[in-house]
């Protein structure tokens, strides 16, 4: 009746799945410039334009999250992130990507950098949980029993980044000292570097979410009894088109043949339409 | 994909099954309430295990947060709810690890012919050797494989006697014991008690109930017979 499993988290396997390889020479700040809908619906890595190697790291991180496992030396073997790492390594030695400029060997400029390639990992599989946790938050019966949230450090770091002071900039308030808010309350979108309401909110922050029951969120003055949390109907409400009058024409036409009738790219601006492609 | 859900224990209580013989309507909301509840439980539990004693922390080494973390890797992050339906819930813990922990076993490698058991600080932060980057770091960096007189095998960096840095000039850094199996036991606190969950599913029950009927006029108890 409530069973306990270890079975793969579904959510998380959709998210991954719905993304489409971009090559791109586009930096991480580039990127951000496009609209989040279609941002949202790309796999892409900072300047890495071979769609052969986001197709293979894709499929990696797709394998790890689901939980497949694949056949190899000695049976079978699940993805892991140091496979991820050593086998994208030598995908990508064998594509060329590796930095001509020295300098830039070893440092996160590197597609083949350790550093990088964990963090693409990361990002990717933190992203896809957080989704799929933010989905079922919005369930109406899973709201009404833990409507609220709250932002917490999980793990350390050398030079932590001010959340607090980006909490209050995103309009958070503070109860008791403590950066909670409502599941659907705006903050969570404003907070995040890349405007969506789920973790990670800015690249290798340390921080997360603890859901708040019902009990908690009515004693922080979050809601009262009778108030009643309407689910979200949609993840983004904001940037649903963007500036991309400085991104070149070629860049911009691969868009739209990827993305067809979902992207309309008129005037310098690009505006994310949805439906099929 | 993987096998569907390895169903790993029931953890429904009498209360709630009385409460959901007696609900004709509400009892996907029952179930969703007493569902989130048991995350929330078993959450509190890993990032106490996460802050917790362990021999990595009295060894010195870094964390890799395991058990609470925040890269979507952690049994924290992984534990969520699966379907939710009016007759059941099912809360899945997404990690093979864990899945480990909690039964115990033997891991044998898969994809090569050892197991490497770090030895230092850095080979446990560094991760698997396969991830140490022969490519571009210094020779002396470098993991070489070695056997000791004993028989053991080890991947080490190796000085050459010339070299100034992490060796010293010289000398022989072991970084990973190399192994054809590891016997995990299975770890008695990977799971709260059945008693801490028990009670925590009884709570949400007892809650859910309360601040149901306190929605709805008194003499007419919402989805009750």
């Amino acid at each position: 009746m409530i069973d306990l499993g270890t079975s793969p988290f579904t959510a998380a396997v959709e998210k991954l799945s719905a993304g489409t390889p971009i090559g791109s020479i586009l930096k991480t700040a580039e990127w951000s410039r496009l609209p989040l809908e279609l941002r949202e619906s790309a796999f892409f890595s900072s300047t890495i334009v071979s769609s052969k190697w986001l197709e293979e790291a894709q499929s990696k991180i797709l394998a790890a999250v689901s939980q497949t496992r694949e056949k190899v030396a000695r049976g079978t073997a699940l993805m892991d992130r140091s496979v991820f790492v050593a086998e994208m390594r030598a995908l990508g030695a064998e594509l060329g990507l590796r930095p001509t400029d020295p300098s830039k060997v070893d440092t996160l400029q590197d597609p083949l950098s350790t550093r990088r390639l964990r963090l693409v990992f990361d990002m990717q599989t933190a992203s896809a949980t957080g989704y799929g946790e933010w989905k079922m938050g919005n369930d109406a019966d899973m709201l009404d029993a833990f409507p609220a949230q709250e932002l917490v450090r999980k793990e350390g770091r050398k030079a932590p980044r001010q959340w607090l002071k980006r909490w209050e900039e995103a309009g958070g308030k503070l109860v008791n000292g403590r950066m909670v808010a409502l599941k659907t309350d705006a903050v969570w979108t404003k907070l995040s570097r890349f405007g969506r309401p789920w973790p990670p909110f800015d690249f290798q922050s340390g921080m997360g979410l603890i859901e708040l029951d019902r009990a908690e969120s009515e004693d922080l003055g979050l809601l009262t009894a009778d108030d009643i949390v309407e689910p979200a109907s949609a993840p983004f409400t904001q940037d649903m088109q963007a500036d991309v009058s400085g991104m070149s024409p070629r860049f911009l036409a691969g868009l739209k043949a990827i993305f067809g009738q979902q992207v309309q790219i008129a005037n310098g601006k690009a505006v994310w339409t949805g439906g099929t492609r | 994909m993987s096998d569907a859900v390895v169903k790993t224990q029931d953890f429904a209580t009498p209360l709630l099954k009385e409460a959901l013989a007696t609900m004709t309507t509400g009892r996907r909301a029952l179930l969703m309430s007493v569902a989130g509840a048991t995350r929330q439980r078993l959450r509190a539990h890993f990032r106490a295990r996460q802050a917790g004693d362990s021999k990595r922390k009295r060894r010195g080494w870094a964390p890799k947060y395991f058990w609470s973390g925040s890269r979507g890797q952690s049994v924290e992050e992984n534990t969520q709810i699966g379907t939710v339906t009016s007759d059941s819930a099912t809360v899945v813990i997404a990690s093979p690890a864990f899945a480990m922990k909690l039964k115990g076993g033997t891991i044998t490698p898969k994809r090569g012919k050892f197991l490497a058991m770090p030895l230092r600080a850095e080979a446990y932060a560094a991760g698997s050797p396969r991830e140490w980057d022969n490519q571009t770091i210094r020779s002396e960096m470098r993991l070489v494989p070695i056997r000791s007189k004993s028989g053991n095998l080890f991947l080490a960096q190796v000085g050459d006697g010339n070299l100034r840095g992490l060796l010293g000039g010289s000398g022989l850094r072991l970084q990973y014991l190399l192994v054809r199996k590891v016997e995990q036991k299975a770890d008695p606190n990977a799971l709260p008690s059945e008693a801490e969950m028990g009670e925590t599913i009884d709570k949400a029950t007892d809650d859910h109930i309360t601040r149901r009927l306190s929605r709805v006029p008194k003499n007419k108890p919402e989805g009750t017979k």
